[in-house]
Parts: C-alpha cells; structure tokens; sequence
C-alpha cells in the first residue's frame, strides 16, 4: 500500500477492475442467496476503499473498461461457475450444466457494478490511446524480452509474449500520466522493473504486493 | 345448410353431406369446433417443439464461440426463451408470437459465423439484440409467463 501512497491517483488494470465489479448475491428462492464473488473481490474492495479514504483517484483509460465490459467480466464469470464449490452453493447437482440464463443474470449485475462506479466520482475513465510509436516500441520491447536467454523464464507458457493493445495503451498511460499501475496481469508484473527503468512506465505494483 | 355453408366449414372432410335439420347443424358445429381447437393446439405444439429444438442446435453452435459478453447473451437470452416456451399455456400467443420473432433474430447474428468465428465477432455491438431482450422479458413477465431475468431465482430454474 506504501507504494501507492505518494501518488494522487491509481491506475487499475482490466482484471482489478473486474475483481471490483465481481459481487453477485444469486436468489436460491425467496429469501436466501448465495454471494458469487471474485476470489480477491474483498481484497480490490478494501484496498479501493483505503484509497478513497486518503482521497486518492481510481482511473483507467477507455480502452480497458470496453474490455472489462465485452470480454473480461464474461471471462471472469465463466471461470468462477466452473468452480467447484460455487456449482454446489447453487445448490446444482454434479456435472449438472450451470444455467445460461443464470450465467447471464450474473455477468448483467456484475455490468451495473461496472456501469455504476463510472458514475462515482472517485472514479474515473480517461480518454487515451498511445501513438503507433509508442505501441511499436513496447510490443519490440516484450518481443525481445521473450526470448532474451536471462529473462525468458519469467514469461508463462501458456501466455502470447506480447500483452494485448488494451495492456500497452494502460502501460504507457501511466508513463504519461506518472501513475503507478495496480495490477494482476503477468505481463506487467514479470517486466516491471525493466518497464519502469526504461521509462516505458512509473510503476507497476503487483496486487499480491499490497496489505 | 347450404352446400356453401358446408364447403366452408369443411362439412365433406368431417362426412356430412347435408345437414339439414337444427340439430344435425349444432351437432355438426359443436364436432367441427372441437377438432379446429385439437388442431390449432397440436399446431401450437408442434411449433413450440420446432422451435425449442432450433434454440437447442443453436446453443450448441454458441458454445464454440469466443467467451465474451455477447455470447453470455445469446445463451442465455435464449435459454430465457426455451423456459418460457416451456411455461406456455396454449393461450399464450402473444409471447409466443414474441418469443419466435426474438428467436429469429437472435438466430440471425449466429448463422453467418458458424464454424468460423472472427476475433473481432466478441466486440460487436449488440446493444439492439439486448434491447429486444429487455422487452421480451417486460412482455413474458406481463403476462405471468417467465420473471424479468433480474428477478429470476435459481428455484424458478430447477423446480420448472
């Protein structure tokens, strides 16, 4: 949290967000419910509040909230009613397939959440997107860094070298901006002191690094 | 009755010939209106079948489509409607009427892109498919058919 602090505001990359919106109480019946939330859905909401109370702005650029909004919070869903544990508090029998209608119900409310906090004043959508420069640059920057023998290990398998245009806009906005990024996304993270030392961003701070 | 009377309330198909005294007309009548409502009904219900299983295939395609939102929508906007097409009386035209019409269009934005999906498909806009949506559900909860989507509980979905 320490990290944060020296700066007036906070830049949140596409999963914080999601993690923010992800709070979904699904009705059982008429009266009971079961809460369906992101795993670090508490954690992004008392660091976010933390922040508010310090007087701290929230912000992302447009870009990333049309990604939270069209693919993201979908994906988010789609994974947490995969989940063992969510299947039975719904009370659905083993390899029964979870509702598409249910699906949609919860990724709609997890929609509004998205849709309220842009009216909230403590939040903010800027309107950014890098030069074609800048792109090129940073996505040579990940090439090179995928395949340079000392840092090669750090990237996931499983994951494209190069973080997508949404992730490169959110990177050099907050070298624009000099605001540090509060992220979850391995692309940030596994660069981020060569992104800061080569001015490609202020800061990146990984979520797990916050209390 | 005369001939013209008969011909058209289909007296040749049903085997009468002349139905000339008052009686022999209610009989008649009172026969020809039961079967025209057995047909109309098992019409319905043949449609309703039909339809059900096009919403059944089309879900299928769906799931090979990019996770995003507008694949949650089609989904699950048409998972709404084979559960409301379930919960139809014979009455219920008018939502049915409804149900069909937003079926087709929502068929409609799938058709094109079975077995290949562009990348850009999840970034569509379906603001008017989410809208017609929106007024379905005014439509099916109005008429007792179906809850609005937000007030839907997980009891209304497994009980049914």
């Amino acid at each position: 949290m320490q990290r944060l602090l020296p700066y007036p505001a906070v830049l949140y990359d596409a999963n914080i967000i999601v993690y923010y919106c992800f709070y979904c109480p699904v009705r059982l019946g008429e009266r009971a419910e079961y809460l369906i939330q992101g795993e670090l859905t508490e954690k992004v909401r008392t660091i976010s509040d933390r922040l508010r109370r310090d007087g701290k702005t929230i912000k992302t650029i447009e870009v990333i909230m049309k990604e939270v909004t069209d693919v993201v919070l979908a994906d988010a869903v789609r994974q947490r009613i995969c989940n063992e544990e969510v299947r039975e508090g719904v009370g659905l029998a083993r390899g029964a397939q979870f509702p598409p209608m249910l699906e949609l119900q919860i990724l709609e409310k997890c929609r509004k959440s998205a849709r309220k906090i842009q009216s909230a004043g403590w939040f903010v959508v800027d309107h950014y997107l890098a030069g074609p420069a800048e792109i090129t640059a940073l996505r040579q920057f990940f090439r090179n860094a995928s395949v340079d023998p000392a840092l090669r290990s750090r990237f996931s398998r499983h994951k494209r070298p190069v973080p997508s245009d949404q992730d490169l806009h959110l990177m050099s906005y907050s070298q624009v901006s000099r605001l540090p990024v509060l992220t979850d996304d391995g692309h940030f993270i596994v660069m981020r002191s060569e992104l800061k030392t080569l001015g490609f961003a202020t800061e990146i701070v990984p979520l797990r690094t916050v209390v | 009755m005369s001939a013209n009377t008969a011909e058209l309330l289909g007296a040749e198909e049903l085997g009468f010939d002349d139905c000339t005294t008052p009686s022999i007309r209610i009989g008649f009548r009172l026969h020809y209106s039961t079967r025209q409502a057995v047909d109309t009904a098992s019409t319905t219900h043949l449609a309703v079948g039909a339809l059900q299983a096009r919403i059944q295939a089309a879900l299928h395609y769906i799931e090979d489509f990019p996770v995003s939102y507008n694949r949650t929508l089609l989904a699950g906007s048409l998972d709404y409607c084979i559960r409301a097409l379930r919960r139809l009386g014979n009455g219920d035209h008018g939502p049915y009427k409804a149900i069909r019409e937003y079926t087709e269009f929502a068929l409609g934005l799938i058709g094109p892109y079975i077995g290949r999906v562009p990348d850009q498909w999840a970034r569509l806009d379906f603001t008017l498919l989410s809208d017609r949506f929106e007024n379905l559900q005014v439509l099916c909860s109005g008429g007792g058919v179906m809850p609005r989507l937000e007030d839907v509980t997980l009891k209304d979905i497994i009980d049914r």
